[in-house]
């Protein structure tokens, strides 16, 4: 800044002086390649006469803004009431779009609702599928459209114009020789506001800018320019609640630290809190600093490339703010822990860190922050950290010994996103200062739901209506003054505890897409009436008059397959499992393929369902309901009576589905002898097939394990260990599973023939080795020795024999702990992984993909795209033609997937959560599942539940070697591996994470031991009781 | 600029209600042609640079003459041969375009259909022409830059005035893209 002349400066205020006389002008500039080439642009600009200045009616002050104001306070701009009458220049449009896009998106939204030409701006709007527009169609209901007019009239009432100055003959401005362009641009900018002060009638015009040169010399100019803080301030006696969504600079922090100690004593007794821990902070270090400086961009450059310094992302720990590892150069990790080591560094950051060999010193001064944190005002992850905060650091400690620790230095690039929390209550005496209806700004301290975050430190002016209140809150910076980093909030989703608030944080904090589809998306959608056409019917297989049905769990709305079954003259039977035919309404590069490639996934909580296509797609058209014609994509198979494929046939088909089932009526069709139904014979029949094919697969050898992986996948969701009455009835699903799974072999076949480098197939990498010695080891010590995992056989097989007589809820402990050392199947493009790699390890199947549910998973889109492709039904699409391209998206489908899992598993757990919250503190009988340094996994069997049992070190020995805790009391207690204890569940809201903590009680005898049986129905019922409304879907 | 990022940033809803280009043009108004024609330079027999906006082209004229290839000519025409190339450092993709590359060749052949059908070659059998444009910059709009350089040499007889220019249409509002 200020490397501009003088004589400029003068001339700034003087417009008609330096206006270009030609029209065309040639604008020029550096830019720096991606091959780090130093390439010059020209761009040509063509200057017009023809502009004419917005005249703000009505209006008492036009505001200016600065491109920095946009970057930094775009909640400010978008929310607050009190920003009206904005003059956006083109040239700060132009940066922000270079800055930040979803800024850029929100500041043009901001714009664009001011248009005149609204048809038009909403076709473009639609188009691009940015901002959903204001709903119009018939589907949804008239509520919303309501609400959306409302919120567009509410948006209306402010008013933002764009000024294209960059065009405009009297506002352009050319660069100066000596000039950067940040400078030029502050310049044009404040030109904008010279130029508006000249011609606007009434109004006086205002600069917002935070930049203390710029608007130094706009005040030297004669203009009016403020800061977002001073505006604020300015605008309270019109607007008592402005600058709720200021987000707090960090040079303004830094000012406050300038103004000295006065400023902070003679605030509101609210803050003074903050006040006096500074000063304490002043006191500690000469510079009044809490965390060392970053290092300068240069020398962490020169860092990197002596290899003094590593570079990597820094991921913390579950569920603590303190403990991070960062993975550098791929392989290498270093551990980061404490607060000084990680110098303001938080979950997701990319940053830079430089090893250090000795940590005590950093020890010593971190506990000494920490003492001086713990204060309740501060509350770090706080004040008495609960138990399992500490077993979770002590074993990430633990587990981390050989590790390298290191420091953050600097931090490259902050991955900030929305957080949702709470505000931590005040004390009782404050809470009298902060009644309703008062505004005094306080600052309070928001505490994250996701754990691994600190807690961060807003100003609000609305601290009675936020209490006991989800919040999102944006980060905003962390200056090293201050222990906290500072933020503001920006929504309220609703009450601490409501369960639709809870899920709506779980979804948000997990990533998922929860916004309504776009006008464009539901543009893409066929009518509500929709009735196949002869249009539809061309080129599809007629097998309307063929007896179809589909199984279903009850309630099922969403039905994406459907089988069929005839014999055939020549004594074999056409199988057929008939997909709904998504990608017929769902085209590639269209807006609703491209939302759904954003979703990835239809996400599952307990009681709510996040759909990745529209509800009219999914539950009517593409869902194969009885008694419908509906398009389909099938394989159909010709088989043996002995279930050998003869045949195996792909074909776009027209179905007319006869029943949707759930699988107990299936179940029971097929089990009454009177019923000799056609569809009953069909099910019979599939059910003769399928456990020939079943069988021959456990023959092979490979098969045992397929079905047990399904079990374990289930296993690990619900906790279901089976028993005879519950096998009687998984004969459907199994039936059902067992076609899906050929289904999908088969499919996946002929995509690889057809596309060996662009099928996108599922594999699953077999376990890593060492997990499953540590589970060999514990089982040689309760009495089974002869635990194998070389193949999948041997383990299906080990895992068999894995049986305690005396105690039948061991087997499903085993295959548990067994599921939790598996790998994550994944989704990948055939063209990027070795074919060696191919196999899916749980299914025994060489080649695997997902192909069955299009309608739940994008996954399968791709599929089906890629078999009609290989049929030579459709063209290759583009997305599908390049392994890059593939592969990203199949990275995004995992990660998505994932996500969603742990979704759900947070659902689950807040449902736990809050079962026991009205239940209040329950006994229960548990298993201890593994033994860590301070304390212990248990499973409890009657509540489905896993956690950690924390052992405090004063009154147990624990001894991970051996897997054993020893009393340091009583003599002859003693508690091992598989031992059942009782504990003490009990529900902890304390700093609203909903967590339910599991205490240790007392050892029990082995005839203490509750039956298996009366185990099973407790759990079913308190299942029921925990999850009411649980959606039921499909696993295959 | 090629014309595909020109019509994305013609479409961008900015907010104008106005409806500015990325360069201040309106959807209507096309850049600034010039034209400079020259009788012959050097050995060339016509000579012609035209510029659209930024993007600039050069064409000369050699011929009608006598064809240096026998066997390559017509008894009862003129051989036309068209090389369309871009220099170097032209545009933003470097070394892209030039003589020889596959869109090149594709883009001189289409040039060389195009003013066969217009240039009179019946009047100057077992002679050659030979064309050659050069694009010296290019910001979109290059054949046409192209075409239009092409046509100003002159120095043959041509039954037709050759002209090219690019138009879309984008929602109802015809656009040139020049």
């Amino acid at each position: 800044m200020g490397s501009f002349s003088n004589d400029a400066i003068i001339t700034e205020a003087d417009i008609a002086d330096d206006v270009p006389s030609s029209s065309r002008q040639l604008s020029s500039w550096l830019r720096r390649t991606r091959q780090n080439k130093i390439r010059k642009v020209v761009r040509e600009v063509y200057l017009r006469d023809d502009i004419i200045p917005e005249p703000f009616e009505g209006a008492d002050q036009v505001l200016v803004l600065d491109t920095n104001i946009v970057l930094h306070q775009i909640d400010l701009i978008a929310e607050d009431e009190c920003v009206n009458h904005v003059v956006v220049p083109y040239t700060v449009l132009q940066e922000v779009r270079h800055r930040n896009m979803g800024i850029y998106a929100r500041l043009r939204a901001l714009c664009r609702v001011e248009t005149g030409d609204v048809k038009q701006d909403k076709e473009t709007e639609a188009e691009l599928n940015e901002e959903p527009a204001p709903p119009s169609n018939a589907r949804r209901g008239v509520g919303d459209r309501e609400r959306a007019k409302e919120m567009a009239s509410a948006r209306n009432a402010r008013r933002f114009y764009v000024f294209p100055n960059e065009f405009f003959r009297e506002t352009y401005v050319e660069r100066a020789p000596q000039e950067s362009q940040n400078d030029r641009n502050d310049r044009a900018i404040r030109r904008v506001a010279h130029w508006y002060r000249r011609h606007i009638v009434g109004p006086e015009v205002l600069l917002l800018t935070d930049d203390r040169a710029c608007k130094a010399k706009a005040v030297s100019d004669g203009l009016v320019a403020f800061r977002a803080a001073e505006f604020v301030e300015r605008m309270r006696a019109k607007f008592p609640e402005a600058g709720e969504k200021l987000a707090l600079r960090e040079d303004e922090e830094v000012d406050m630290q300038e103004a000295g100690g006065a400023a902070t004593q003679s605030k509101s007794p609210a803050s003074t809190p903050r006040g006096t821990k500074r000063k304490d902070a002043f006191v500690k270090s000469s510079d009044g600093s809490v965390y060392p400086a970053h290092l300068k961009a240069s020398e962490v450059e020169r860092g990197l490339k002596e290899r003094r310094l590593f570079q990597g992302v820094l991921r913390m720990h579950m569920n603590t703010c303190m403990h991070g590892t960062v993975t550098c150069s791929g392989t290498e990790e270093v551990e980061v822990s404490g607060r000084l080591a990680l110098n303001r560094a938080i979950d997701g950051d990319v940053v830079v860190v430089e090893k250090v060999d000795s940590v005590d010193v950093l020890e010593r001064a971190d506990k000494r922050l920490r003492l001086e944190v713990g204060d309740p005002d501060f509350g770090v992850s706080g004040k008495a950290p609960s138990a399992a905060d500490e077993i979770k650091e002590m074993q990430t400690q633990a587990s981390s010994v050989e590790r390298p620790k290191a420091r953050v230095v600097g931090i490259l690039k902050r991955n900030w996103r929305e957080y949702c929390g709470t505000l931590r209550p005040l004390q009782a005496e404050r809470q009298q200062e902060h009644g309703p209806g008062t505004y005094n700004k306080s600052d309070r301290i928001f505490v994250p739901a996701d754990a691994r975050l600190p807690n961060i430190m807003i100003q609000t002016r609305h601290s009675a209506n936020l209490e006991n209140k989800r919040i999102v809150v944006v980060l905003d910076g962390w200056d090293r003054f201050s222990h906290h980093p500072s933020g503001h909030w920006t929504k309220i989703l609703g009450d601490v505890g409501d369960r639709s608030v809870e899920s709506m944080v779980i979804l948000h904090e997990h990533g998922v897409i929860t916004r309504e589809f776009s006008e464009a998306v539901y543009r893409c959608l066929p009518s509500a009436d929709w009735q196949p056409g002869p249009e539809d019917l061309k080129g599809r297989e007629d097998l309307r008059g063929i007896c179809v049905c589909s199984v279903d769990p009850p309630g099922c709305k969403d039905i994406d397959d459907a089988v069929s079954c005839e014999p055939l003259p020549n004594g074999n039977y056409r199988v057929g499992v008939h997909i709904a035919d998504v990608t017929h309404f769902v085209h590639p590069g269209t807006a609703i393929d491209n939302e759904a490639a954003e979703r990835c996934t239809t996400v599952y909580l307990v009681e709510r369902r996040t759909d990745m296509l529209p509800g009219l797609l999914t539950t009517d058209i593409c869902s194969l309901r009885g008694q419908v014609e509906r398009l389909t994509f099938s394989v159909l198979w010709e088989m043996t009576p002995e279930a050998e494929i003869v045949d195996t046939k792909f074909c776009k088909a027209i179905i007319k589905s006869r029943a949707a089932l759930s699988y107990a009526e299936a179940q029971a069709r097929i089990d009454d002898p009177k019923d000799n139904s056609e569809i009953t014979r069909i099910l019979r029949t599939l059910l003769k097939l399928t456990r020939q094919i079943r069988g021959r697969r456990v023959d092979n050898g490979a098969l045992e394990l397929a079905s047990q992986e399904v079990r374990f996948e289930l296993d690990s969701e619900t906790q279901d260990p089976t028993d005879v009455a519950e096998y009687q009835q998984r004969e459907t699903n199994k039936l059902i599973e067992e076609l899906m799974l050929l289904a999908n072999q088969a499919v996946a076949s002929k995509i690889l023939s057809s596309f060996p480098m662009f099928g996108v197939l599922r594999r699953h990498p077999p376990p890593k080795d060492e997990q499953l010695k540590v589970l060999q080891k514990l089982l040689a010590k309760n009495g089974i020795h002869d635990f194998k995992f070389g193949s999948n056989k041997e383990l299906s097989d080990s895992l068999q024999k894995a049986v305690k007589p005396e105690d039948p809820f061991f087997n499903t402990l085993i295959r548990i702990m067994t599921t939790r050392c598996m790998n994550q199947a994944v989704y990948f493009c055939t063209g990027e992984v070795q074919p060696a790699l191919y196999g899916h390890y749980g299914l025994a199947m060489e080649r695997y993909t997902h192909f069955t549910s299009p309608i739940r998973r994008y996954a399968d889109v791709l599929a089906h795209r890629l078999l009609a492709a290989s049929l030579g039904l459709i063209p290759l699409p583009e997305q599908l033609q390049s392994k890059a391209t593939i592969s990203e998206q199949c990275d995004k489908i995992n990660v998505k997937h994932r996500m969603s899992q742990f979704a759900s598993r947070a659902s689950a757990d807040l449902h736990t959560f809050m079962f026991f919250n009205k239940k209040g503190q329950q006994n229960a009988e548990a298993v201890v599942t593994r033994i860590r340094r301070s304390g212990m996994q248990v499973n409890v069997p009657r509540y489905g539940i896993e956690g950690v049992v924390a052992m405090p070190e004063e009154d147990w020995d624990v001894r991970e070697e051996e897997q054993c805790i020893l009393s340091k009391k009583e003599a002859d207690v003693r508690i091992d591996i598989f031992a059942h204890i009782k504990v003490n569940i009990e529900s902890d809201n304390s700093d609203f994470r909903n967590r339910t903590h599991i205490r240790f009680d007392r050892v029990i005898q082995d005839s203490e031991r509750e039956q298996y049986a009366a185990v099973e129905a407790a759990r079913k019922q308190v299942q029921e009781e925990m999850f009411p409304d649980l959606l039921e879907r499909e696993a295959n | 600029m090629s014309t595909k990022t020109q019509i994305s940033l013609l479409f961008q809803p900015h907010g104008f209600r106005e409806g500015f280009r990325a360069d201040g043009r309106r959807v209507h108004e096309p850049r600034g042609i010039q034209c400079c024609v020259g009788g012959g330079r050097g050995e060339a027999d016509g000579y012609a640079v035209f510029e659209l906006g930024s993007t600039k082209a050069v064409a000369y004229v050699y011929g009608p003459m006598e064809a240096r290839q026998r066997s390559a000519t017509f008894h009862d025409r003129a051989l036309l041969t068209c090389v369309l190339s871009t220099a170097a450092l032209s545009g933003p993709a470097r070394g892209f375009g030039r003589r020889g590359d596959r869109q090149s060749q594709e883009r001189s052949m289409w040039m060389q259909q195009a003013f066969e059908s217009a240039i009179l070659l019946e009047q100057y059998p077992r002679s050659q022409i030979r064309l050659y444009v050069q694009i010296l910059q290019a910001e979109g709009s290059s054949m046409a830059a192209a075409i239009n350089a092409a046509l100003w040499t002159e120095a043959a007889d041509a039954r037709d005035a050759l002209l090219q220019c690019l138009l879309t249409v984008g929602r109802a509002v015809p656009c040139l893209l020049h």
